[in-house]
């Protein structure tokens, strides 16, 4: 009781200071907290207790590791197109698309004031950007990757590049569409059917020699982890992840150790993989499966279908998983797609839905 | 089967055709039995380049809201990291139920820059377009459909609609692709493309007009009522001849598979028939 008493205190205060607790029909610190609105585009948890969920119109913060959360109110245009970075509770940038140029919102005040920079954009976006990706690799260098919006059959996109820390930004042509990854110094990884580099910011690009093994009918390549590149691979109707290494200073990659997963994926999908002390983890999207590179199944409980993106914190012990897939009654009917944030705190052996989306579709 | 008469044609025009048509002849079907070409659906669907296998498009069919799914046949600008359906393939996802919406990706406007483009020239660019219809329908012919109305959808990615000269070649593009469709045994002409980047209302009064459009607007994944299509006014293409494409590039997982997809809407032609009403999705208005 004491706790829930805490609870409204801390809405009221929130209310007061411009944040708006919107969009929860239920706040528990110990249920699941069902959402209205659009489902999350991506989330992320930054610190055991500060994390971030980011839809298509709204930016929801929590303070307590996800058991309530805040809507901020952040002056970017509403969109599929947006994505979110933060370094820590304070500081971070949230940005968004508007026709062909972006809009970044920077924080320095978690979230109370924000500082906006519209960035115009390069060939070949003149559509807009379908969907954007972030990544820091340290105080001064980011990078922003904006797919074009294009029907399926192209992978066009376009980057913006910072190396002050998000003041200014520079667009370049991208090799292509994917998930980018800045290092700490500046080098770029993209990520998409092959991997490139840069070490100029964004204006040269080198592809990686990639070694996979077996036959495949189809590879999807994820940023490289601390030690290893993440290859979700489909052999025939099969999915299974390699992961290679490189002696090459990532010029080449090889070697790989190759982990089957029960869930089927499509070309273009990649499964989603976390760093660990005892090596990266790969996170089948069919629920209960996760694995070592070793190829020992973790089984963690709670995880459900569709797992897409897995962040844990400094501690290696708290993390957030982001996971959604559709259920339908008999005859096609009564069908609803749910996102799930799923919460753990003891290294992703056990995880609990805080927050849950359904839409009936 | 029947082979395509083209009017109108040069004698170097009939060579192509002769030859387009002997291998449309000598194509043997590999699905066995013809169904009616063209229904109308007001119901869901998706669309992916990248779909992998047949089984994965039957996780998408049993017990989830779609009833549609658009089918890329190929073309010049197809890339060969999307799935290349043979035709036992197609005819096992037809077994599964699905109704398709075809598309044909081929050469895209010349101000762009990609690789694969028509030309600036409106003459050249009217029989670049008549031969992708060609191409488009030889690909139907090989997997043994029906081809009397059933529809095919041009995918014109984004251009520069504010460059004159690109849009009118992109028109008389669009208008050779109508025609030569139109062509006995006609089948219905449609034109893909962003509501506003591929300017698709622009093409509703060119000489030969698309029968139906297929409409990217992104703006709001929550409404998948064709009635409203970014840049397109709703008095256009108004009987039955519009799909929407209301949600582009996402993962969805059903049934333990996960596939990028973009989500669609109809209110259009798809083929095969019969005619698939509304089942309260939200394609049309209530």
């Amino acid at each position: 009781m004491k706790r829930i008493i805490l609870m409204m205190v801390a809405v009221c205060m929130a209310s007061l200071t411009g944040y708006g607790v919107a969009q929860l029909s239920s706040i528990s610190p110990v249920a699941m907290t069902t959402m209205t609105g659009a489902a999350p585009l991506d989330a992320a948890l930054v610190t055991p207790t500060f994390g971030w969920v980011l839809t298509p119109d709204q930016l929801f913060t929590s303070h307590d590791g996800g058991h309530t959360f805040s809507a901020v109110d952040v002056p970017i245009p509403a969109g599929t197109a947006r994505a979110a970075h933060f370094a820590t509770p304070e500081t971070g940038i949230v940005t968004a698309s508007s026709g062909q140029s972006l809009t970044m919102a920077r924080t320095t005040d978690g979230g109370r004031t924000w500082r906006t920079t519209a960035v115009s954009g390069a060939a070949p976006a003149r559509a807009g950007y379908s969907s954007l990706n972030i990544s820091f690799g340290d105080d001064a260098y980011g990078a922003v990757l904006a797919r074009a919006a294009t029907s399926q059959a192209f992978s066009l996109a376009t980057i913006f590049i910072t190396t002050d820390g998000g003041t200014s930004w520079s667009a370049h042509p991208a090799p292509e569409a994917g998930v980018v990854r800045v290092e700490p110094g500046g080098r770029i990884w993209l990520a998409g059917a092959t991997l490139n580099s840069s070490t100029d910011h964004g204006r040269h690009w080198s592809p990686s020699a990639l070694a996979l093994a077996g036959p495949v009918t189809a590879a999807t390549v994820s940023p490289p982890t601390a030690t290893t590149l993440p290859v979700t691979v489909l052999v025939g109707d099969r999915t299974e992840v390699q992961l290679l290494t490189t002696t090459g200073g990532g010029h080449s990659w090889g070697d790989p150790t190759r982990l089957p997963v029960h869930g089927r994926t499509g070309p273009g999908v990649r499964l989603a993989v976390t760093d660990t002390p005892s090596g990266p983890v790969v996170y089948d999207t069919v629920a209960g499966h996760a694995y070592r590179q070793t190829g020992t199944d973790l089984r963690p409980s709670g995880l459900t279908d569709g797992v897409q993106s897995v962040t844990f914190t400094s501690d290696n012990r708290t993390g957030w998983a982001l996971a959604g897939h559709g259920t339908c009654g008999a005859n096609k009917r009564n069908c609803s797609y749910h996102h799930n944030l799923l919460v753990t705190t003891d290294g992703g052996a056990t995880w609990r839905t805080a927050a849950t989306w359904n839409h009936q579709i | 089967m029947r082979v395509k008469y083209r009017k109108n044609r040069s004698k170097l025009t009939l060579l192509v055709a002769l030859i387009a048509g002997l291998t449309s002849v000598l194509v043997v079907p590999t699905a066995g039995t013809a169904q009616a070409s063209v229904g109308i659906s007001q119901r869901m669907g998706w669309d992916a380049c990248a779909i992998g296998s047949t089984a994965n498009a039957q996780a998408f069919w049993t017990n989830t809201p779609f009833w549609n799914m658009g089918l890329y046949l190929g073309g010049s600008s197809y890339p060969s990291y999307c799935t290349q359906w043979s035709g036992s393939q197609v005819s096992t996802l037809r077994a599964q139920g699905w109704m398709f919406l075809p598309l044909w990706v081929g050469p895209q406007a010349p101000c762009t820059g990609y690789p694969s483009r028509f030309s600036y020239d409106t003459t050249t660019a009217f029989r670049q377009g008549r031969d992708q219809a060609v191409y488009a329908y030889n690909k139907i012919v090989s997997w043994g459909w029906d081809v009397n109305n059933t529809p095919l959808t041009y995918d014109l990615e984004v251009f520069d609609t504010s460059n004159s000269a690109c849009l009118t070649a992109a028109k008389q593009f669009i208008s050779g692709w109508v025609y030569q469709l139109h062509t006995a045994p006609a089948q219905k002409a449609g034109l893909y493309g962003a509501g506003c980047g591929s300017g698709l209302s622009s093409f509703a009064n060119i000489s030969y007009p698309p029968d139906f459009i297929h409409g990217a607007d992104w703006t709001d994944i929550n409404n998948p009522n064709t009635g409203t299509i970014i840049c397109v006014p709703n008095n256009l293409w108004t009987a039955n001849q519009r799909h929407k494409q209301y949600w582009g590039d996402h993962y969805e997982t059903w049934n333990g598979v996960t596939l990028r997809i973009d989500r669609d809407c109809s209110d259009g032609p798809v083929y095969p028939g019969p005619d698939q009403w509304s089942l309260g999705q939200g394609c049309v208005e209530a």
